[in-house]
């Protein structure tokens, strides 16, 4: 029997389709129609943004649809529309379920607001068509990504983001430092991908099938070694994505791509992608408790690294970068004490109040005409009131202030670590990185809105390329900018109770992580507002500990002068000696013979074979001569041999004749 | 007939008139004497043909020296007409300058 509902069903499913494929026609437009061609020089214009703000409302209302038809419906939407290598069991086909849902509108709902904000803060670049294409294409990446039905093809939309991201990272290719740090992400990601392929290929092994759905069904018959290379694997592939140590230096180098592109990075794509393979992958993971042990310590470890960075950080944007390493830590810890759905429910916090961040920190780099600097800036509350509110906002949210979207969701992330197993040193740590980054949040807040103004007025270092206001100081910014912020403080505000599963009965600890949160903020207020001076003494009595931070813990150093300068120069040296050797030396070889040959070749050429045809020529030609000169064409020439011929003949007769 | 010449002596003429005539042909330049020389052959051939009639008492000979000077007049027509032609288009008359008969 078929009812209008479940026609309606089928045609859900295969919804799923129309919405994935929806925003990669709008890239192919935008790149078909904005490629400036190959002599023409790009001009500023505007109809790219508004195609690609257009074409994801467009792609909102349609996921949206999907949403709520998956919830009428009360089932996991699934379309299967083709087998991607026949006889290896592994078909192309997109889900939808609870998970998966989420993160669709939060990556379009983020999208929108970024590219939104986008209009007017990329208006100055000449290449509008390739920033938004690059953005497109970036949103249909992460959106196969969420709604693949099995590792493969999520693993398509993962590489898909990692190509996504180093375009946009390395928009201003022409710039040293943003190629370099394109350069960086796409390789530090595909030291994860390696990883991810391996637990991949484990998997397709050991349960002969890689879809969500027949995985979850065979897990238990995974043998537990097996198990255990496939999450080890797959968390390596996370931990590139999502930025954790030991994988996480490519996030802080990401600031030189455009300030919406690092929004969009860093808040609901890209960087999530990580904790949504772990959370996808729950049932892998939780066979393996060792694993999920070195998840939760590991986003611990990182999270606390990173926020300690964070504190000392005098860029506006790698302030921001450390702490998105630092909060997606968080989420690690949650991942691996178990509770997926609290780092998801923190993910989700954090997509808006780090997208509200990012495009507040853009929004004063637009006003300082490219100035990134935190110790050159100040006061700037009264100039950019809309800035400076709806950046509170998203800072107070980021410190856990209660109430705001931050606080709810990592308290259940800290409340996740105390209630796991041998969780109670992890809590601790998770605590106290709350106090560090409340502290950093006040910091960056006071840094920039309040004391005195540090700016100089119009620095612009040399080689920035960002938009600059005009010349009578630093103003608000225009409206197209403020709108999605507007927006984004709004989800910042509401996040946290929209989700929360807010146990009540657990106040003493949402109390304590108040308190923290409080008192971090405090302390920024106390040593960046009421008393700056108290800073110096601080700074010398711990000397040591703020060199070590100021370097990062020395480890991009140390990856530097190891991996960089020692194995990979090693390695590379040892290539370039295989290649100059071996290769060319077989190669060079080669040619030597080559011409060896084909000197004897060109000598019998030239002497046995010419040789053969000149002489037989030759011959002909000996022979022709006297005959030739017979043959002079003058009449009387013949005539005389005529004659000679018959005198000859009468001679010959005559002798005879005797 | 006791007066009459004797025979050799026409040969004597005709051989000359051969002699000349072959001469005239490999000698000269202008192909107008070519054509001269070549009649003087013909009639050295036609006097020895009138000549031997005569002493056979036969007419057969005279008669074939008629055809020869039939034949000799078309053969000078023809031979003139290409000779004009040849002016035309070589501007020339001279044998040596034209080696065309090798092709």
């Amino acid at each position: 029997m078929v009812t209008p509902v479940s026609r309606w069903a089928m045609t859900a499913d295969t919804w799923l389709l129309v919405t994935l494929l929806w925003p990669l026609a709008c890239t192919f437009l935008i790149l078909l129609f904005g490629w400036p061609g190959k002599r023409r020089k790009p001009q500023p214009s505007r109809w790219p943004g508004w195609v690609a703000v257009g074409s994801v409302a467009v792609s909102l209302a349609m996921s949206s649809a999907c949403v709520i038809l998956r919830h009428v419906l009360g089932r996991t939407l699934h379309v299967t529309f083709g087998e991607w290598i026949p006889g290896f069991g592994v078909t192309l086909g997109l889900m939808l379920d609870g998970l998966s849902s989420v993160l669709l509108l939060l990556v379009e709902g983020i999208g929108l607001m970024v590219l939104l904000y986008s209009i007017d803060y990329m208006r100055r670049e000449a290449d509008q068509s390739r920033y938004y294409g690059a953005m497109l294409f970036f949103l249909a990446m992460m959106k196969l990504l969420i709604l693949a039905d099995n590792y493969l093809l999520l693993f398509a939309g993962w590489e898909g983001v990692g190509l996504a991201s180093y375009l946009l990272i390395g928009y201003h290719f022409e710039r040293w430092k943003a190629a370099q740090a394109a350069t960086k992400a796409f390789v530090v990601n595909r030291i994860g991908d390696a990883g991810m392929l391996v637990g991949i290929f484990a998997l397709y092994q050991s349960c002969g099938s890689l879809s969500f759905d027949a995985i979850a069904a065979n897990a238990s018959a995974i043998p537990h070694g097996t198990a255990l290379v496939i999450s080890a694997a797959l968390l390596i592939g996370a931990l590139g994505k999502s930025a954790q140590i030991p994988l996480h230096v490519w996030l802080p180098d990401a600031m030189e791509g455009p300030t919406p592109v690092s929004a969009l990075i860093h808040s609901a794509t890209m960087v999530c992608a990580g904790v949504y393979l772990v959370a996808r992958s729950g049932v892998l993971f939780s066979l393996t408790p060792e694993v999920s042990a070195g998840v939760a310590i590991l986003g611990a470890a990182t999270a606390l690294f990173a926020a300690s960075v964070a504190l000392v950080e005098d860029d506006i944007k790698r302030v921001l970068a450390y702490s998105t390493i630092s909060q997606i830590g968080f989420m690690f810890l949650a991942l691996g004490a178990g509770a997926y759905w609290v780092a998801v429910f923190h993910l989700f916090t954090h997509a808006f109040f780090k997208a509200l961040l990012f495009l507040g920190a853009g929004s004063v780099i637009y006003a300082l005409r490219g100035n990134q600097n935190l110790k050159e800036m100040g006061g700037l509350r009264s100039k950019m009131p809309v800035t400076f509110a709806t950046m509170a906002v998203a800072a107070g949210a980021l410190a856990g202030l209660p109430g705001l979207a931050g606080f709810f969701s990592k308290d259940a992330v800290l409340a996740s670590a105390l209630y796991a197993a041998n969780g109670t040193p992890l809590f601790l740590i998770g605590l106290g990185t709350s106090i560090l980054t409340a502290c950093y949040s006040g910091r960056l807040l006071f840094l920039v809105f309040f004391g005195p103004s540090h700016s100089r007025g119009g620095v612009v270092p040399a080689d920035s390329t960002e938009p600059r206001a005009s010349a009578s100081g630093p103003r608000e910014s225009p409206p197209l900018m403020l709108a999605p912020m507007l927006v984004l403080s709004l989800g910042c505000l509401l996040a946290g109770w929209l989700f929360a599963p807010v146990d009540w009965r657990a106040w003493p600890l949402m109390l304590l992580s108040g308190v923290t949160a409080i008192s971090g903020v405090w302390l920024a207020y106390h040593y960046y507002v009421s008393r700056p001076e108290a800073r110096a003494p601080l700074d010398r009595r711990f000397a040591v500990l703020t060199t070590a931070l100021r370097n990062r813990w020395y480890v991009d150093a140390v990856y530097e002068q190891q991996i960089i300068d020692g194995l990979v120069l090693r390695a590379a040296q040892g290539a370039a000696l295989f290649d100059t050797k071996l290769i060319d030396g077989t190669v060079n070889g080669a040619a030597f013979l080559t011409r060896k040959v084909s000197r004897f070749s060109r000598w019998v050429d030239r002497y046995v074979i010419d040789g053969l045809v000149r002489f037989t020529s030759g011959v002909m030609r000996a022979f022709s001569t006297p005959a030739r000169a017979m043959q002079s064409g003058f009449v009387q020439t013949y005539a005389f041999l005529f004659v000679a011929g018959l005198l000859a003949a009468l001679g010959y007769f005559l002798v005879r004749a005797r | 007939m006791a007066h009459a010449i004797p025979t050799h002596y026409y040969l004597i003429v005709s051989a000359l008139l051969l002699v000349i005539g072959t001469l005239g042909v490999l000698l000269r330049r202008n192909i107008v004497v070519i054509l001269m020389s070549i009649e003087l052959i013909l009639n050295a051939v036609n006097i020895n043909l009138a000549v031997f009639s005569r002493m056979y008492h036969h007419t057969d000979g005279q008669v074939f020296a008629l055809f020869v000077m039939a034949v000799a007049v078309a053969e000078a027509a023809v031979a003139l007409g290409i000779l004009i032609a040849l002016f035309r288009n070589r501007g020339t008359i001279l044998a040596d300058e034209m080696d065309l008969l090798k092709w």
